[in-house]
């Protein structure tokens, strides 16, 4: 993978994750196991938990902690309202670049020189 | 849906996967508050049961473990990019002496300049009655960081007490002269 790609890739992690947890109440793994199905986004844990608990400890994200059957306690995450705010700012930026990204990319180079 | 039966744990299968949550624990400290690292830890030891959860085997062996370990990203994984460019720091390197090469001279009499006796008391206990050139060699080699090391020099003493070998200063002059001191972590590494 390519350095710039990379970048582009941590940049978009926080708002993947975000995205993700909007969707539903979930818990760590299976957030990985989500974003792992979406080509692009194939996060791993390492990249994953850190943003789990950044967004945990500026409480953009609420924790429900659950007994799990297969050994230590599981942690469900779900949005705080901060989240959503945030999640929503977020979108919007996205949104707006990519479609101002778009349209360069598809712009006609003759016809932006006239 | 996924059905997870309950899992079963050996104090020494334990160990194995609290050694990998106390790596990743190390890679984080001082770059993350201790709040942050314990969630990333906690996560990642939930992950780790889970997959343990989907394996069929009935009896969860080492292997089962050692597997799942395998799965994970390397502890490694969770420093930051310009910390993964910079070498590790070294299990004892702030005590460290300055590397000398080791010089030949008489083991038996105990006489090998150069080398740090620091694990010498642990090697006592085990060659105690050998004689001090065999306490160093001993040494010598905990002292390089090779624990295996040890093994060979004490087979080769055998042998050469028996009469099959030549002495342990002779033939393998190269293997001793190119070591050195290392930082005595007894041949571990960092890692899970």
């Amino acid at each position: 993978m390519s350095h710039w790609e990379t970048q582009v890739r941590k940049g978009l992690v926080e708002l993947a994750v975000l995205a993700t947890i909007a969707r539903g109440e979930t818990y760590g793994y299976r957030i990985v196991e989500q974003l792992h199905e979406l080509e692009g986004l194939q996060f791993t844990e390492s990249t994953v938990y850190p943003v789990l608990a950044r967004l945990a400890r500026e409480r953009l994200l609420a924790i429900r902690v659950e007994p799990s059957p297969a050994g230590p306690v599981r942690r469900y995450y779900r949005l705080t309202t901060s989240g959503e705010q945030r999640l929503g700012q977020m979108a919007e930026s996205w949104k707006s670049m990519a479609t101002s990204l778009s349209g360069l990319l598809n712009s006609d180079p003759e016809g932006a020189q006239r | 849906m996924t059905v997870i039966a309950s899992i079963h744990v050996s104090e020494s299968l334990q160990t194995l996967i609290d050694c990998r949550l106390d790596t990743i624990d190390r890679m984080l400290l001082g770059r993350l508050p201790r709040s942050e690292r314990v969630e990333i830890v906690r996560e990642v030891e939930s992950q780790i049961f889970d997959l343990l959860g989907e394996r069929n085997s009935d009896e969860l062996t080492r292997e089962d473990v050692l597997a799942v370990l395998a799965r994970l990203d390397p502890p490694e994984a969770y420093l930051p990019d310009e910390a993964r460019s910079e070498p590790l720091p070294r299990r004892g390197a702030a005590t460290a002496l300055p590397r000398q090469p080791l010089r030949e001279r008489d083991p038996w009499t105990g006489r090998v300049s150069g080398i740090r006796l620091r694990r010498q008391g642990s090697c006592q206990g085990r060659v105690g009655r050998r004689g001090a050139g065999y306490q160093h060699l001993c040494a010598l080699a905990f002292s390089c960081g090779r624990r295996t090391r040890t093994d060979r020099i004490v087979r080769r003493l055998g042998r050469f007490s028996a009469g099959c070998a030549p002495a342990p200063w002779q033939g393998e002059r190269g293997h001793l002269e190119n070591a050195e001191c290392g930082t005595g972590n007894g041949g571990r590494r960092n890692g899970g």
